[in-house]
């Protein structure tokens, strides 16, 4: 069983992408004196990283995660406390933030082999909370509420980043990894073990599946990516105080995946890039703007539930599909 | 084949099955009946692990399965139909058969030759191999979802009332594919509302009613039967 190759329909779309990117990586040369506007690109890619990552744990493995800002959180000061008390350069903290994040994820993932649905939510935003308070009350550690000040900046031979944008390559390259690392695993055997799970958990297991696995490694995965996430944020601010990862930052991000499209990649970016980049660009609208964010998502919710590019607009499906069309 | 020895489960405060005892044998087509609410589901769900059994115990080709985790018992050669079919909407047909190779998923060449084999002999799921799941029709989905159980290769199926929901004459289909299933050599549990249907293809089968059996017996005795006459094939 062959399938013929729609080079036409292939070739445009990925061509597609490639000028996104390239106009993307292009765009900040020109805005290099706008620092307000790089700062919201780099936002944007934050955010880009951040929506991808809760993509695989609510999008695919269908698990509500409601303290996603927390591991944000947690990577920011893995990072910043190695780099300010021990001394590591921000590269080294890079891999100790992902994988903190990581652990932590996976005790977080426990809970969910037995609590489902809502009452998962509960335990995912109580424990977004519990990182809040631990890091406002652990004083000797954290500096509670008065934060971490002075966490140094990144540096390549010699060369330290004091312009946005560095920052901005930085972000993307980050983004980018995670873009590459998740669509890798989404399309892999793990992509349709987390899909299965989603559809109908019982089902995966008589199937074979060990749901609770599954579950857990997703949980662990979407959060190490968002502690890398937090640690480029901590030393592009310079300074994290418990106050930077709130409930409402999870919201954010949610809104971004629901938005954009629940399971999709590709619709986590535009989500991200829309919700991210709309609060600035409507700023002349001062507070009528969250109005207009909300309007925006209710009409989403009723209109578009799948979100803009969702699951519905699963690659392998639709060029698949294309191609067994024009075959017959 | 399978033995089901004092099995009791109980939801909460509700006894949903009250010792309950069951054989299968090698090669047989048996036919569990009942009503809504009688068990039948249960009865399945206990035997793939999916509720706990606190007494009684379960036994496939010698080896007690009371304490195996679900996902382990599809590698001791059990595979379920779930009822109302549960195959996964945004997958495409080739995904979800693939799915059910699951546990061969190591294998990937026998995986291939299996997938083969099958979309042969179903040309319709051939046809539609890299369509959405949720896209097909009802006797579609119901035949993709056997398919989909047969791809881990099973020694005894499992399906939940697979005539559910399905034109009487699709329904005949799915009964004739599944006499075909144990005619290659899969033994069947069959749980079935469709009392008239079923007794038709099983050997033996068994009337559950308020999780106890009522009756169990040769499918001629079963058909014969007064209490099934009356409940089930009037």
């Amino acid at each position: 069983m062959k399938l013929q190759p729609v080079t036409k329909i292939e070739d445009l779309l990925s061509r597609r992408w490639w000028l996104l990117l390239a106009l993307w990586l292009i765009i900040p040369l020109f805005l290099r004196n706008w620092a307000y506007g790089l700062h919201v690109l780099i936002m944007v890619a934050i955010y880009v990283l951040l929506t991808q990552s809760l993509n695989l744990v609510m999008g695919l493995a269908g698990q509500l995660q409601l303290g996603h800002a927390a591991f944000f959180g947690i990577g920011a000061y893995v990072a910043g406390l190695l780099m300010l008390n021990a001394g590591w350069s921000f590269w080294a903290t890079l891999p100790a933030a992902f994988f903190g994040a990581a652990l932590i994820g996976l005790l977080v993932g426990l809970p969910s082999i037995r609590v489902s649905g809502d009452y998962l939510g509960i335990v995912t935003l109580g424990f977004g909370e519990i990182t809040r308070l631990i890091l406002t009350n652990w004083v000797s550690l954290t500096h509670g509420p008065m934060g971490l000040p002075g966490i140094p900046a990144p540096g390549i031979l010699g060369y330290t980043f004091t312009s946005k944008l560095p920052y901005f390559y930085l972000a993307t390259a980050l983004a980018l990894f995670t873009w590459f690392v998740l669509s890798r695993l989404i399309n892999s055997k793990t992509g349709l073990e987390l899909l299965a799970v989603r559809a109908d958990e019982h089902c995966a297991k008589v199937l074979g599946v060990n749901t609770g696995m599954v579950k857990i490694f997703a949980f662990s995965t979407s959060a190490a990516f968002a502690g890398l996430g937090g640690a480029f944020y901590g030393s592009y601010f310079s300074f994290i105080s418990p106050d930077s990862f709130l409930f409402t930052d999870s919201l954010t991000v949610l809104c971004m995946l629901v938005v954009g499209g629940m399971g999709n990649l590709v619709g986590c970016a535009i989500g991200a890039v829309i919700l991210g980049a709309a609060p600035e660009v409507f700023r002349f609208l001062g507070d009528y703007r969250i109005l207009l964010y909300g309007l925006l998502i209710t009409i989403m919710v009723i209109y578009r539930p799948s979100g803009i590019w969702g699951l519905d607009k699963r690659r392998r499906n639709t060029i698949r599909a294309t191609c067994a069309r024009v075959k017959s | 084949m399978l033995e089901i020895k004092n099995l009791n489960v109980y939801y909460g405060a509700i006894h949903a099955l009250k010792g309950v005892n069951l054989t299968i044998r090698p090669g047989e087509i048996v036919a569990v009946l009942g009503a809504n609410g009688a068990g039948k589901t249960t009865l399945l769900r206990a035997i793939t692990g999916l509720v706990k059994v606190p007494e009684g115990e379960v036994v496939f080709e010698g080896r007690v399965l009371n304490k195996v985790p679900p996902f382990q018992r599809v590698a001791a050669g059990l595979a379920m139909v779930p009822e109302g079919r549960g195959v996964f909407p945004n997958l495409t047909v080739r995904e979800n058969l693939l799915m059910g190779a699951y546990i061969h998923r190591k294998n990937a060449p026998a995986v291939k030759e299996l997938l083969h084999e099958l979309l042969k002999e179903f040309p319709r799921l051939q046809e539609r191999v890299n369509q959405k799941a949720g896209t097909l029709s009802g006797g579609e989905q119901q035949m993709l979802a056997i398919c989909r159980a047969l791809m881990s290769r099973p020694r005894l199926l499992l399906l939940d009332e697979p005539s559910m929901g399905l034109s009487p004459l699709l329904g005949q289909e799915v009964f004739k594919l599944i006499d075909r299933i144990r005619d290659r050599g899969t033994t069947i549990l069959l749980v079935e509302q469709n009392a008239n249907a079923a007794l038709r293809i099983a050997d033996r089968g068994y009337v559950l009613e308020m999780g106890v059996i009522a009756l169990a017996g040769s499918a001629a005795e079963l058909a014969a039967s007064d209490l099934v006459r009356v409940a089930y094939l009037a």
